[in-house]
């Protein structure tokens, strides 16, 4: 079954079509049977989910809100590279004789050991991007759809029908 | 050399020493993923059928509630696990159910989730801190089942 189809089919189940794309889906529906489980699979998907991700109304204009994302992505790898510079002190120069070589060589053993530190953006900056979903099934009679509620932080990818306990 | 200047190298090497021990430790767990799964049952009569298993978290609870149809969600089994950056996991939750998670290249993470023996699906995506994904269907007499997943902080 192409994508082509299955939206029609989901168009269907929504009741979004016209009345003869209408009765061309019904028909399909009796004939194949994948069809008839996607149909079902997005009927029972609309009853589970007890509600759809709310539509949320950002209170700012689009230039403002992104520039806020902006700076929140400036903020952290501002702090991040604060981080990263050492804070110089007044040290006497006989010292330095022994410092210097091993800063050296504890900050070679740091950037050969440490572990991923990649900066994580702060959170804000995160809300609005989407991550992208790769979902598969090898089995034929499988189908699921996937969804992410950005109020309750959580990606739900409903599978149905599947055998597991 | 003068006695200070033993002393001053005795120390540094002491303590180089120490940072290679402890980030060598470190180093064994970089890049690994702590994760903790649940296993749940959702269910809409006020006890389960089997008495053992216990209520979810309220905060979890509070989330599954606002989303799924079902008042009531047990847990079956919870286990922490770690998905080193190079080795896959394997995680039984029931006795049919299994999950295999994996570290990706560019950071994804890629959940399968069999049961009764075969793969039923996979998928891939990032877990960020503080996110939680589930994978879920419908069960016998209008139950449901969830299988959890969120990242936990390394110890």
């Amino acid at each position: 079954m192409n994508r082509e189809l299955q939206e029609k089919i989901q168009a269907w189940v929504d009741g979004e079509l016209d009345a003869s794309e209408a009765r061309r889906i019904a028909d399909l529906t009796q004939s194949d049977p994948a069809a008839l489980a996607l149909a079902n699979n997005l009927r029972g998907f609309r009853e589970v989910v007890r509600q759809h991700p709310p539509e949320r109304a950002i209170d700012a204009s689009r230039d403002f809100y992104w520039s806020r994302i902006r700076q929140g992505i400036e903020r952290a790898e501002t702090t991040h590279a604060a981080r990263s510079t050492p804070k110089t002190s007044p040290v006497p120069a006989r010292w330095l004789a022994w410092l210097i070589p091993s800063s050296v060589v504890a900050l070679a053993a740091v950037f050969v050991l440490r572990p991923d530190s990649t900066p994580v953006p702060a959170r804000e900056a995160q809300a609005p991007v989407l991550v992208e979903h790769v979902v598969e099934s090898p089995l034929e009679e499988v189908s699921t759809l996937t969804f992410y509620s950005s109020n309750d932080a959580m990606t739900v990818v409903w599978v149905g029908p599947a055998d597991i306990l | 050399m003068t006695t200070r200047q033993l002393a001053l190298a005795l120390l540094t090497s002491i303590g180089f020493h120490a940072f290679l021990l402890g980030n060598s430790t470190f180093a064994a767990d970089a890049g690994a993923l702590h994760l903790q799964a649940q296993l749940i049952w959702g269910t809409d009569s006020d006890q389960p059928t089997d008495k053992s298993l216990k209520r979810i978290p309220p905060d979890l609870d509070k989330r599954l509630r606002r989303i799924f149809k079902w008042h009531n969600y047990f847990e079956v089994t919870q286990t922490n696990f770690v998905v080193s950056a190079t080795k896959p996991s394997q995680v039984d939750m029931s006795r049919e159910c299994r999950i295999e998670v994996a570290q990706q290249p560019g950071g994804d993470v890629e959940i399968q989730l069999f049961g009764k023996g075969k793969l039923v699906v996979k998928k891939r995506q990032r877990i960020l801190p503080g996110e939680t994904v589930v994978i879920a269907g419908d069960d016998k007499d209008y139950n449901a089942w969830f299988v959890v997943l969120n990242p936990l902080k390394p110890r």
